[in-house]
């Protein structure tokens, strides 16, 4: 039997369960287990390959979840401050008129084909930092309403984004 | 996910696409998102203010095809009611009349939330108070 943590990642890697971690810590306790968890190790016992196995994409899972910014602070959330649904939650009018006018300059940007191009994608290039920076702020003061709303509206820019790069 | 032919008609063939004066009085304006999918619909009335009836309906979303065809349907229902009976739109009318299935029933419940508050918009607007929703999606 292998004896880990697997309340949740954080404790997975021995980490406390914050948004401000220690990423050498993360990187060298991913390639621990990496090697601990090879499945190779142990071809003769089939139940602790399969064992073996199940860690390993826990692990895989697990740190890449933590390690991008974005990915951390929602599962921070997740497990921090989980609620029912995010239809719960509605954004700030303002927002969503400011998403609305959005989609409709890359509506017209398709039918006329002119070139702004680089100014659309530097507005939401422009926008996507707001928010990041939102969604740091919030994850590291643990204002976890804050933050579920700059994490939802984070997918409204990720979709911008792919909007404006299919017009291209 | 195969979608049913009348939610395909209505991607296709969307009725009512457009903007209506948002300044008018006559006009109210519903804005709701569906953050979990980064979904935006605008859906307006104008109403008659002789006669109280919905004399035009316009919507624009941003969506997947269920959401364009939910809020494009609820603009069809709405032309010629009266804002009670619009009030009466349930989200599950939609979903039996689209076929939606289960996972994109949220498309029609936004539709549902945006009819309400474009509702809610006008009665402000006009010195009423805003209808309270008694039934919660969330």
């Amino acid at each position: 039997m292998v004896q880990v943590n697997l309340k949740d990642y954080f404790s997975f890697y021995e980490l406390s369960p914050s948004f401000q971690i220690d990423s050498s810590v993360l990187k060298r306790k991913y390639i621990e287990y990496s090697k601990q968890f090879h499945p190779d190790l142990h071809l003769d016992d089939i139940q602790m390959q399969t064992e073996l196995m199940q860690l390993s994409a826990y692990n895989n899972k697990a740190y890449k979840t933590l390690k991008e910014d974005i990915s951390r602070a929602q599962y921070l959330v997740d497990i921090m401050h989980p609620t029912d649904s995010n239809h719960a939650i509605q954004l700030p009018q303002d927002f969503l008129m400011e998403m609305m006018d959005f989609n409709e300059l890359i509506d017209e940007q398709a039918i006329e084909k002119t070139d702004s191009f680089g100014s659309l994608n530097n507005t939401c290039l422009e926008l996507k930092e707001q928010i990041k920076t939102e969604i740091n702020e919030n994850a590291t003061q643990e204002h976890w309403m804050a933050l579920q709303i700059s994490l939802l509206m984070w997918r409204y820019i990720e979709r911008l984004e792919f909007r404006i790069h299919a017009l291209n | 996910m195969a979608y049913s032919e009348k939610v395909i008609d209505h991607y296709n063939n969307p009725r009512n696409i457009g903007t209506l004066d948002k300044n008018k009085k006559e006009v109210g304006t519903g804005l709701v998102g569906a953050p979990e999918c980064g979904d935006v619909m605008r859906l307006q009335i104008e109403v008659d203010e002789v006669t109280g009836i919905i004399k035009d309906a316009k919507f624009k979303t941003f969506g997947c095809g269920s959401a364009i065809a939910s809020s494009s349907l609820a603009t069809e229902w709405l032309k010629g009611k009266s804002v009670d009976d619009a009030l009466k739109i349930d989200n599950m009318d939609i979903v039996e009349e689209l076929a939606l299935p289960p996972v994109k029933i949220h498309c029609s419940v936004l539709a549902e939330d945006a009819i309400k508050s474009a509702i809610n918009d006008y009665r402000v607007k006009n010195g009423l108070a805003p209808i309270e929703d008694d039934k919660k999606h969330y």
